[in-house]
């Protein structure tokens, strides 16, 4: 069965990225942290951006969000996205 | 003055007749208070009691900065305003960048103490040589930018604090501004400003701020520095500014729409960063001693004439935006103009306008009160004229001018759950169901709903290695969740001790202290050692953060407030947040403020502060008067 799941950058990421949000259609569902480096895989152009290079994880003080709840970055690889979620990626931003 | 850093003297004026005096500064006042907040509060409770009415004479008007100002240290270029409150009649303070704070410094300055009232509208001159008043009748019903415009001309290279219309006819949630657009918004002191008919104050200083250990100083200030600017959020903060938050908290539920009634404004396309910044942006602008700059510079098409203006705030944006159901960005633009023309606070406004619009879908408000004028959602030519209303007490705008709590008093018990106040501030861009730790901190805020009294935004989005590293991983993950209530108690109360520390050592706490999350207590220990030779602790710099909160409390309790007072409107505790992703949530506030008080080491019913606790702080001197 097909599953879709709708990717939203957020801030200056709509730049790095040249789009606002993308919907993936997979097979199957998929742990966030492989979704997100296929992300980077289909993006390379923006892996540094994202991605510490000393750790491999992606930069401190990024946040990664599945349907507006903040997802632990040592969960990333435990994590199973399902049809219909939202993952969205937000940058360093706060304070208001 | 034994220590650097300050200029060590305070000026005492009495505006009833005119006398003037120079006092030094005390250290002991210096070791305890620092500094900005941390001496208003003091002098504050020194000067005022119960009886003290805000518009009268014997209230003080308490301008003052702190030992980093001027310094170059990021950010230390605030000044702090404190009086007794016109809108909430306890505890009030606002501050503001720009450029005064440290202009007072080099004048010689670190406190400036008003009290009194003119007959005639007068403005105060500080130089090094010379503290003047003079005469502000030609200026007085004047806005704040031709008010500006004459200072300067008269007074060249110098820095203006002055107050609008707003200010001189007491609205009560008058700012005072800090040149053309930098507001001291909250709490009504512009107001205070205006009972006592002093139009402005105009400093010039030629002088310079001794440190006492120059070469760590500069030391500090390169390591700091660097990290502030290799840090990721840099980017985002100089392009953007705070209109960056508009979109995310829409996005998260937060974004206070129609009066509260949702998080989720279904039009923030129109009104967002984003928009501001490819359509208007024509550069970035900083405050004093600022690596960020996060103000834009933005020129916009207003009835075919061009105008030139820094751009709203986050907090204007959601006030005359979705708070009011107004999508017109260009409005909120023009409205951000008039309030800071006018030296409106532009939350109280809004907030204000929006509790009418509320009141007037439930079929809540008399037209025969408001002149037949229909507070419709997103009515632009409304907001326009309602704005200059209030600033003048015109019309129902008179009855607006009180603040949403009197107004609510007026209009009927029936429309006092629709009035969104906390101890008579209304609460800014904030829905606590959508972040717990901000639904806390609005009801425990010493001068009324404030989001900057605590600044608590490490579970915006979740700043795990803030959190871990200022708290410790065990409070992981639910500490980073925004809509958990567990263990936000903790983290409001020590966001609170330390921004008590930035409002008196005035820095700005979103330049690096609060946000982002880069410097704490072990940095600014070691900043302030190295400016001012104090040599105290880390723990003991905790210390006086946590005074000065409790002071402020204790101020409050004096004034008749109890733990009653410590709540929120019954939207945010009963009504489920109705959409976007905090739907169902409400604030669980009972249960956060009973863990609260245990961590403040207050009496857990009454929220009185234990004499223990008031011995540890060096605050016996309040028991008898609580």
């Amino acid at each position: 069965m097909e599953i879709n799941i709708k990717v939203k950058y957020f801030g200056q990421l709509k730049n790095s990225f040249g789009i606002k949000e993308k919907v993936y259609k997979l097979n199957k569902e998929i742990l966030l942290g492989s979704l997100l480096r296929n992300i980077i895989e289909e993006n390379p152009s923006v892996k540094n951006t994202l991605i510490d290079t000393n750790t491999g994880m992606i930069k401190e003080f990024y946040s990664v969000m599945i349907n507006g709840r903040r997802v632990e970055s040592k969960l990333f690889n435990k994590k199973y996205i399902s049809d219909g979620d939202e993952v969205l990626i937000v940058p360093p931003v706060g304070g208001g | 003055m034994l220590f650097f850093g300050y200029a060590g003297k305070i000026i005492k004026i009495n505006l009833s007749d005119g006398c003037l005096t120079k006092e030094s500064l005390d250290e002991s006042m210096a070791l305890k208070y620092l500094g900005g907040s941390g001496f208003g509060t003091k002098f504050l409770w020194n000067l005022t009691d119960k009886k003290t009415e805000p518009f009268n004479e014997d209230n003080p008007l308490i301008i003052s900065v702190g030992p980093l100002t001027g310094t170059g240290f990021q950010g230390a270029n605030r000044t702090s305003i404190i009086s007794k409150s016109p809108l909430t009649g306890v505890y009030g303070d606002s501050s503001a960048g720009g450029f005064f704070g440290p202009e007072l410094k080099y004048a010689g300055y670190d406190c400036i103490l008003i009290q009194g009232k003119s007959k005639k509208p007068v403005y105060l001159y500080i130089g090094n040589n010379e503290i003047k008043l003079y005469d502000a009748r030609e200026i007085w019903n004047k806005g704040v930018f031709e008010t500006e415009k004459f200072l300067k001309k008269k007074h060249p290279h110098s820095r203006v604090a002055s107050i609008g219309i707003g200010g001189e006819n007491r609205v009560r949630f008058a700012s005072i501004m800090f040149g053309l657009h930098r507001a001291a918004g909250r709490t009504g002191m512009g107001a205070v400003m205006g009972s006592k008919k002093l139009k402005a104050i105009v400093v010039r200083g030629h002088g310079e701020v001794k440190v006492k250990y120059p070469d760590k100083v500069g030391n500090i200030l390169k390591k700091i520095n660097s990290r502030l600017l290799n840090n990721p959020f840099s980017e985002t903060i100089t392009r953007y500014g705070t209109t960056i938050l508009v979109e995310l908290m829409n996005e998260i539920g937060r974004f206070p729409t129609l009066n509260f009634q949702s998080g989720v404004f279904s039009r923030v396309n129109l009104i967002d960063g984003d928009r501001i910044i490819k359509e208007f942006k024509m550069k970035d602008r900083a405050c004093f001693g600022c690596r960020y700059g996060c103000k834009n510079y933005i020129n916009y098409l207003w009835n075919s004439k061009k105008v030139f203006s820094d751009h709203p705030e986050y907090e204007t944006i959601s006030s005359f935006g979705g708070r009011v159901g107004n999508s017109d960005l260009k409005t909120i633009f023009y409205l951000n103009c008039l309030c800071d023309d006018f030296g409106l606070d532009t939350i109280s406004t809004g907030g204000v306008i929006a509790f009418c619009m509320e009141l007037e879908q439930r079929g809540l408000l008399d037209r025969s009160l408001t002149g037949g004028k229909v507070f419709k959602w997103g009515n632009q030519d409304l907001l326009i004229e309602i704005v200059k209303d209030i600033a003048h007490r015109k019309n129902f705008g008179d009855k607006m001018a009180e603040g949403t709590l009197k107004l609510s008093r007026l209009l009927g018990k029936e429309t006092e759950k629709y009035a969104m106040h906390v101890k008579g501030l209304d609460i800014p861009a904030q829905d606590g169901r959508a972040q717990k730790s901000m639904g806390l901190a609005h009801a425990t805020s010493t001068r009324g709903a404030d989001h900057l009294k605590a600044s608590a935004f490490l579970d915006e989005v979740g700043f795990e290695s803030a959190i871990s590293e200022r708290f410790g991983i065990r409070y992981l993950p639910e500490m980073a969740d925004r809509l958990s209530p567990k263990y936000k108690a903790k983290m409001v109360k020590e966001c609170e001790d330390f921004s008590s520390i930035a409002d008196s050592l005035t820095v700005c706490k979103t330049s690096g202290y609060l946000y982002p999350p880069i410097y704490y207590f072990n940095d600014v220990v070691e900043m302030l050692n190295s400016v001012t030779g104090m040599n105290i602790s880390e723990s003991e710099l905790r210390r006086i953060g946590e005074r000065i909160f409790n002071l402020q409390r204790a101020y409050n309790i004096r004034e008749g407030l109890t733990s009653a007072d410590d709540n929120l409107p019954e939207r945010f505790t009963k009504e489920k947040a109705p959409d976007g992703i905090p739907k169902g949530h409400v604030v669980e506030l009972k249960e956060m403020l009973k863990e609260y008080y245990q961590e403040r080491g207050w009496d857990e019913i009454s929220g009185y502060i234990k004499k223990q606790k008031l011995k540890e702080l060096n605050l016996d001197f309040v028991k008898s008067e609580i």
